[in-house]
């Protein structure tokens, strides 16, 4: 059996209940925002990519202003790399396809592909390096890491320091 | 009270009204009715099952201060955890976006050994 008393309790328990829920989604609203306020700021700066290198390697001003004037020396240089690897994979690949063998343009395409990948990768090392060595020591050492290995230069995921921990000598895999 | 107005008009106004007859009468036993459908409110009204008397038990626990505090502190808790937990997820997914578009810009190989 219930009374109206009854029924007024029920609702101010259904009441309660939705307040909590609400309280609950205010505190998750709350919380979220405030965990991800930095990387939406990163994510919105014009060059993010920057923001996120500054603050996951903790640069000084100084130190980010010389990593950023490096960074923007080099993208002439990766954006021409980047236009001549390209152009030399479209030459060998318009070689490849109008043929069925190995003639000696194709050989000659294949080396010259093989000396610009070089260079590429010369020159970006390059800039690895300069840019670890302008942060602190054990972050350069962390961006060497990580970008190495980004970049596929390095396939082991040894960090550098432990390649050359103790005059460990370099192994090199297959067999 | 105000005093009454010996204004013409308004006297006019009040005879007329004397005058006004109310024709309609209430139904038969009005009154018995009326008190009849206020005694209901007051009686219990019969469940058809039994998960009305679960629920008030809850409501009547539930809605003791100190339980209802523990329950609000709990949701409070449990949300802040939440949003923390996805918070944190999120930002390392932004991270890992920041990181990938870092190394495109100096990777000239990205785009095609990809």
């Amino acid at each position: 059996m219930t009374t109206h008393a009854d029924r007024i309790q029920v609702r101010r328990l259904w009441m309660l209940m939705a307040l909590g829920l609400a309280a609950g989604l205010v505190a998750f609203s709350l919380t979220y925002w405030a965990q991800t306020r930095s990387t939406r700021s990163l994510l919105r700066a014009p060059e993010g990519e920057l923001a996120w290198l500054r603050h996951e390697f903790g640069l000084s001003e100084a130190q980010f202003a010389r990593v950023s004037a490096l960074h923007n020396a080099y993208r002439p240089t990766c954006g021409e790399l980047c236009r001549r690897i390209g152009e030399q994979n479209r030459k060998l690949q318009e070689a490849v396809l109008s043929t069925n063998r190995v003639t000696p343009e194709i050989e000659r395409l294949v080396a010259e592909t093989g000396r610009v990948r070089d260079e590429c990768r010369a020159a970006m090392l390059k800039h690895l390096y300069e840019v670890a060595s302008a942060m602190p020591p054990d972050a350069g050492r962390r961006y060497l890491d990580l970008m190495l290995q980004a970049t596929c230069v390095v396939d082991d995921p040894r960090t550098v320091d432990a390649v050359h921990a103790g005059g460990q000598a370099h192994v090199h895999g297959g067999g | 009270m105000n005093e009454p107005r010996n204004d013409p008009e308004d006297l006019a106004l009040r005879n007329l009204l004397q005058r006004w007859q109310v024709e309609a009468t209430a139904p038969p036993r009005f009154a018995e009715g009326v008190w009849r459908r206020v005694g209901r409110m007051a009686e219990p009204v019969p469940t058809r099952n039994g998960w009305w008397r679960w629920v008030t038990a809850v409501a009547e626990l539930a809605l003791r201060p100190r339980f209802a505090a523990g329950y609000l502190a709990a949701l409070l808790v449990l949300g802040a955890g939440m949003g923390a937990l996805r918070g944190q997820a999120e930002s390392r997914g932004a991270a890992g976006d920041l990181k990938g578009r870092y190394v495109q810009s100096v990777d000239p190989f990205f785009d095609h050994a990809r």
